[in-house]
C-alpha cells in the first residue's frame, strides 16, 4: 500500500455549515441561525453554485451596489459569495482579486465581521489551491479583535486555516500556534466540531512528522470530544482524519474504519458535495482492498461528477488517488497520471510539501510498475526531499517543544482561570454570608424596634390610663366638694337663718338637704349594691338613663348571679360607663344590653347603632379614658373586652370565664 | 301590741320610740344593730319590728329575709333614708309589711302600724321610682302620658315614617315587638281602627 500523505483541510462537513438547516445549530450555538435576505441565502446555497448565472448575476449587482457607495451591502454579498465559492473549493482568481481588491479599498467602511469574513474567505480559497504563502498572508490579514460573535467565529476559523497553511508550508511552529489559539477561541464558544477539529490538525502537524503515537493521541483527544457531545459531523470530520493517519500508519483497522465511517455517513442528512467526493474516495480504497472492483468503478463513476466541478481541495486529491490505485489496480493505463507530473513545478513554487511528497511518491509508484526505476527512484527522492522538508529531525523536537511549551501554557491559563474562578465562589459565598448575616440583623433589629415601640406604646398608654386615673378621681372629688358646698352647704344656712321661723319652711328645706345628699351619694355609688344585684341595679340604671336623656335602651339579661358582688360591680361600672359614652358620642338611635351566661363563661354585650368610632386611633390618642377604663375594668375580673366599631355602630363585648 | 325597734343611730332610736310609744303601743325591745334585732325577734316574736335598713352587722333588708325564710310571724316595717325603687323591689319580694321614708315618718308612721296591725302593707306615698319623679312633670290628663316610655319612642318613630321593620332593627327589639306597642298605643289614645290611623295622628300630632 502507498504511504498517502495529504494533510487535510478537514472538516468540509462542519465548515460549510453556513446554510440553512444545516449543522449551523451546533456551530452557532450562541446564536440562533441568522435570518438570510433572499439574496444572501441563494449566495450561500451549495445549489447555487451550479447556475451558470450565479457570478454574472453576483459582479452585476456587487458593481451596483459599490458604484452607488453601499459599502455595506456589497461587502454582504461579496461575503456570502465568497464564503459559498471558498467552502465548496471553486477557484476563482477573478472573484479573489475582486476581493482583495474591495477589501483593501474600503477596509476601513466594512463591519468587522465582513472584513475579517472576505479575508477568511480569500485565505481558505488559497489554501484550497496549495499557495499557502498567499493563504498566510490574507488570513493574518484578517485577525482582529473581534467585539461580536460572527466576528470571533470568523477570527477563530482563520486560526483554524493558519494552522493548515503553515502546517503545509513546513512552518510547524507558527501552525502549532494557530492550532492553541484556535482550540482556544472555540473552546469558549463549546463548538465540539471545531474543538475535536482542532485535536485532530494538532494530529495532523505530528503525522507530517511520522510521529504516530503523538498524531493518534490527539485523535483520541479529538474524538473524545465530540463523541461527548454525540456530535455526528464532528465524528465524520475526526473520522476522516483518522483514516489518514491508519492509512499512513498501514493500521489494520483502517477498512473497518471506512466501513463504520460510511455506514454512519448514509445515515447523516447534512451530506455536501465535497463529503460525498471524500468519504466515497475513501470507500473505493476499501471496495478495491477487499477485491469489490465492480463496485469500486461504480461508485468512482457515482462521484466523477463533484471531482469534474472542483479545481482543487483535498477531497479531490482523494478521489484522484482512488482513481489512480483503481486504474493500477485494473491494470489500466492510468489516465490522470499526467495531472500529478503537471502538478509538480506548481507545488514546488507553492512549497506545498505536502502534496509534492504525495505526488512524487503517486509517480513513483507507477513508473515503478512501468519498470521505469529511474525515475521511479528520481521521484522517490523528491518525495523524500519533500518530505524532510516539514519532518526533519531537528524540526521534530522544535515541534514537541513547542507542543509542551503551549501544553503547559494552556494549563497555566486553566489553573489560572480555576483560580479565578475559585476566588470569584470565594468572594460570592462570603458576600452571600456577609448578606445573610446582614438581613439576620435587620431582620432582628427591626424586631426589636418593633418590640420597643410595642412596648413604648404599652408603657405609654398605662401610664396615661394611671394619669387619667387620678385625674379623674380628682375630679371627682372636686365635683363631690362642688356639690356638697353648692347644695347641702348652702341650704343648711339658708336653714340657719330661717330657723326661728316657721317650722313647716324649716321642714321644707331640711326634705331639699336630704334629697340632695340622697343624690350625691347615689351618684358616688349605686344604694346597697350587693344587696340589691346586678341586674336590678342595670335595670335600674337604664331606666334612669331613659327617663333623665330620652335615650331607648333594650336588655336581654340571662344572669343567674354566679358573680362575685365585686365583680358585679365592675361589670356594672363597664355598662354605666359604655351607656355615658354612646349617649355623649355616638348619636345612636337606641343601644341593647345583653348578658348571656353559658356554664363555662359570661358573654357581655353592649351595642349601638351611633356613628362609630376609630377604635385603634381612639385608644391611642391618650383622651379615651372611658375606654380605657372598660378594657381595664373587665381584666380585673378575668375578663377580656373587645370594641368593634363601624360606621353602622359599636359592639363592646366582654368575655368573662367562669372559675371551674 | 309588742314593737321591736331597731336603729343604729340612738336619737333617731330614742325619737321613734318615743314617738311609738306617744301613739299608745308598747315598745317592747330596742336595739342597734341588725344581729341583735333577729335574735329578739325570733325569741321574742314581737307583733311588729320596725327596722332601719343601715345598721351593722346585719341591715334591715338582711333581718327581713331571715324572718321571711324562717316563716316568722312578726312583720317587720322597714324605716329607712332609702328612697330607691331597687330596694323596695327587694324588700317587697320578702314580704315587707309596711316601708317608710325616715323623713316622712312623722306623718305616716301611724298610718303604717294601724294598717300593719291589721294585716295590710303599708308603702310610704313619697316613696317614687326614680323614673316616675322625673316624667311626673307632664300631666296625666294628656292621653300621650299614659304611653310608656317605649310607646313614646316608637311613636315618635312612625312620625318619621318608619316601618316597624325599621323600628325594630333601630330600637334592638323583635318586629312582633313593635306591633305589640303599637297595639297598645291605639288602645291607650283610643284611636278608631282605621287604617293607618296611628301614622296619621303621629304625623299629625306628634312632632
Amino acid at each position: 500500500m502507498l504511504r498517502l500523505f495529504i494533510i487535510l483541510l478537514i472538516a468540509p462537513i462542519g465548515f460549510v455549515s453556513c446554510s440553512k438547516g444545516d449543522t449551523s445549530e451546533k456551530i452557532f450555538q450562541k446564536k440562533s441561525d441568522e435570518k438570510l435576505d433572499a439574496y444572501c441565502s441563494y449566495l450561500n446555497a451549495d445549489s447555487s453554485l451550479h447556475d451558470s448565472t450565479y457570478l454574472p448575476l453576483f459582479y452585476k449587482r456587487f458593481n451596483r451596489l459599490v458604484s452607488e457607495n453601499k459599502i455595506d451591502s456589497a461587502s454582504q454579498i461579496l461575503f456570502w459569495a465568497g464564503r459559498n465559492i471558498a467552502n465548496n473549493f471553486k477557484y476563482d482568481t477573478a472573484f479573489l482579486q475582486v476581493s482583495i481588491n474591495f477589501v483593501n479599498k474600503y477596509s476601513s467602511k466594512l463591519q468587522d465581521r465582513y472584513f475579517s469574513g472576505i479575508y477568511h474567505n480569500i485565505g481558505i480559497t488559497y489554501c484550497d489551491n496549495g499557495e499557502y504563502d498567499n493563504c498566510s498572508y490574507y488570513l493574518n490579514k484578517g485577525v482582529i479583535q473581534p467585539k461580536d460573535f460572527y466576528t470571533f467565529q470568523n477570527v477563530a476559523d482563520i486560526n483554524y486555516g493558519l494552522l493548515f497553511g503553515h502546517l503545509n508550508n513546513g512552518k510547524l511552529e507558527q501552525s502549532l500556534k494557530s492550532a492553541y489559539k484556535a482550540l482556544e477561541m472555540f473552546e469558549t464558544q463549546r463548538d465540539t466540531v471545531f474543538i475535536s477539529a482542532c485535536y485532530s490538525g494538532i494530529a495532523c502537524i505530528y503525522r507530517s512528522q511520522d510521529d504516530f503515537p503523538e498524531a493518534m493521541k490527539y485523535e483520541n483527544q479529538g474524538l473524545r470530544v465530540v463523541r461527548e457531545a454525540r456530535d455526528t459531523s464532528g465524528i465524520l470530520t475526526v473520522s476522516l482524519n483518522r483514516m489518514d493517519l491508519y492509512d499512513q500508519m498501514q493500521h489494520p483497522d483502517l477498512y473497518p474504519l471506512i466501513d463504520s465511517t460510511m455506514t454512519l455517513f448514509r445515515q447523516w442528512p447534512h451530506k455536501t458535495e465535497d463529503d460525498k467526493l471524500a468519504i466515497n474516495s475513501w470507500y473505493v480504497l476499501k471496495l478495491i482492498h477487499d477485491n469489490k472492483l465492480d463496485e469500486a468503478k461504480k461508485t468512482l463513476d457515482e462521484i466523477k461528477p463533484f471531482s469534474l466541478e472542483r479545481s482543487t481541495g483535498s477531497s479531490l486529491d482523494y478521489y484522484n488517488y482512488a482513481k489512480f490505485v483503481y486504474d493500477e489496480k485494473v491494470g489500466e493505463k492510468s489516465g490522470n497520471i499526467s495531472f500529478y507530473s503537471n502538478a509538480l513545478p506548481k507545488l514546488k513554487e507553492n512549497k506545498d510539501y505536502a502534496r509534492l511528497a504525495l505526488y512524487n511518491q503517486i509517480l513513483s509508484e507507477n513508473a515503478n510498475t512501468k519498470g521505469n526505476y529511474k525515475a521511479a527512484m528520481k521521484y522517490l527522492k523528491n518525495a523524500q526531499t519533500a518530505q524532510d522538508s516539514v519532518s526533519n529531525k531537528a524540526l521534530r523536537i522544535k515541534v514537541k517543544e513547542f507542543d509542551r511549551k503551549y501544553q503547559t501554557e494552556k494549563k497555566e491559563q486553566q489553573i489560572e482561570l480555576q483560580h479565578k474562578e475559585l476566588t470569584q465562589k470565594n468572594t460570592f459565598i462570603a458576600l452571600l454570608i456577609a448578606s445573610i448575616i446582614g438581613l439576620i440583623a435587620a431582620a432582628s433589629a427591626y424586631y426589636l424596634w418593633q418590640r420597643q415601640k410595642t412596648l413604648k406604646l404599652e408603657k405609654e398608654s398605662s401610664a396615661n390610663f394611671t394619669r387619667q386615673l387620678l385625674e379623674n378621681t380628682e375630679e371627682e372629688r372636686k365635683r363631690i366638694a362642688g356639690d356638697l358646698h353648692d347644695s347641702i352647704s348652702h341650704e343648711l344656712l339658708n336653714l340657719k337663718s330661717s330657723l326661728s321661723k316657721d317650722t313647716k319652711a324649716v321642714s321644707s328645706k331640711i326634705d331639699t338637704i336630704i334629697n340632695d345628699i340622697r343624690g350625691i351619694s347615689r351618684n358616688l355609688h349605686p344604694v346597697m349594691f350587693d344587696k340589691i344585684g346586678l341586674v336590678p341595679n342595670i335595670e335600674q340604671l337604664v331606666e334612669r338613663i331613659q327617663n333623665q336623656h330620652n335615650f331607648f335602651i333594650s336588655t336581654d339579661v340571662n344572669y343567674t348571679g354566679s358573680l362575685s358582688s365585686a365583680n358585679e360591680l365592675q361589670i356594672y361600672r363597664i355598662i354605666q360607663e359604655t351607656l355615658s359614652n354612646i349617649i355623649k358620642y355616638a348619636n345612636a338611635h337606641a343601644a341593647k344590653i345583653t348578658i348571656n351566661e353559658q356554664p363555662t363563661y359570661i358573654l357581655i354585650e353592649i351595642k349601638d347603632n351611633g356613628k362609630g368610632f376609630h377604635v385603634k386611633e381612639t385608644l391611642n390618642s391618650g383622651k379615651a379614658f372611658g375606654l380605657h377604663n372598660i378594657i381595664e375594668r373587665s381584666r380585673v375580673i378575668g375578663g377580656e373586652a373587645h370594641i368593634n366599631s363601624s360606621a353602622d355602630g359599636t359592639v363592646i363585648t366582654i368575655h368573662i370565664p367562669k372559675k371551674s | 301590741m309588742r314593737i321591736l325597734i331597731a336603729d343604729d343611730h340612738p336619737f333617731t332610736l330614742m325619737g321613734t320610740k318615743a314617738f311609738v310609744e306617744s301613739l299608745g303601743y308598747k315598745v317592747e325591745d330596742v336595739c342597734s344593730n341588725g344581729i341583735t334585732a333577729f335574735n329578739l325577734i325570733s325569741s321574742h316574736q314581737p307583733a311588729v319590728a320596725i327596722l332601719d335598713i343601715n345598721m351593722p352587722g346585719m341591715d334591715g333588708l338582711e333581718v327581713l329575709e331571715k324572718v321571711y325564710r324562717l316563716k316568722l310571724l312578726t312583720r317587720v316595717i322597714l324605716l329607712t333614708m332609702h328612697k330607691e325603687m331597687t330596694i323596695f323591689r327587694k324588700a317587697n319580694q320578702w314580704g315587707v309589711a309596711g316601708y317608710i321614708l325616715k323623713e316622712n315618718a312623722q306623718e305616716e308612721l301611724q298610718k303604717c302600724i294601724e294598717i300593719v296591725k291589721k294585716g295590710g302593707q303599708y308603702i310610704s306615698k313619697n316613696l317614687e321610682n326614680d323614673l316616675v319623679i322625673d316624667t311626673h312633670s307632664g300631666s296625666q290628663n294628656y292621653p300621650i302620658e299614659r304611653l310608656t316610655f317605649t310607646e313614646k319612642k316608637v311613636l315618635e318613630l312612625i312620625a318619621q315614617q318608619k316601618t316597624s321593620k325599621q323600628i325594630a332593627d333601630m330600637l334592638f327589639i323583635s318586629e312582633k315587638t313593635v306591633e305589640g306597642h303599637r297595639t297598645s298605643i291605639i288602645q291607650k289614645l283610643e284611636l278608631p281602627k282605621e287604617k293607618n290611623i296611628l301614622l296619621i295622628w303621629a304625623t299629625r300630632y306628634f312632632k
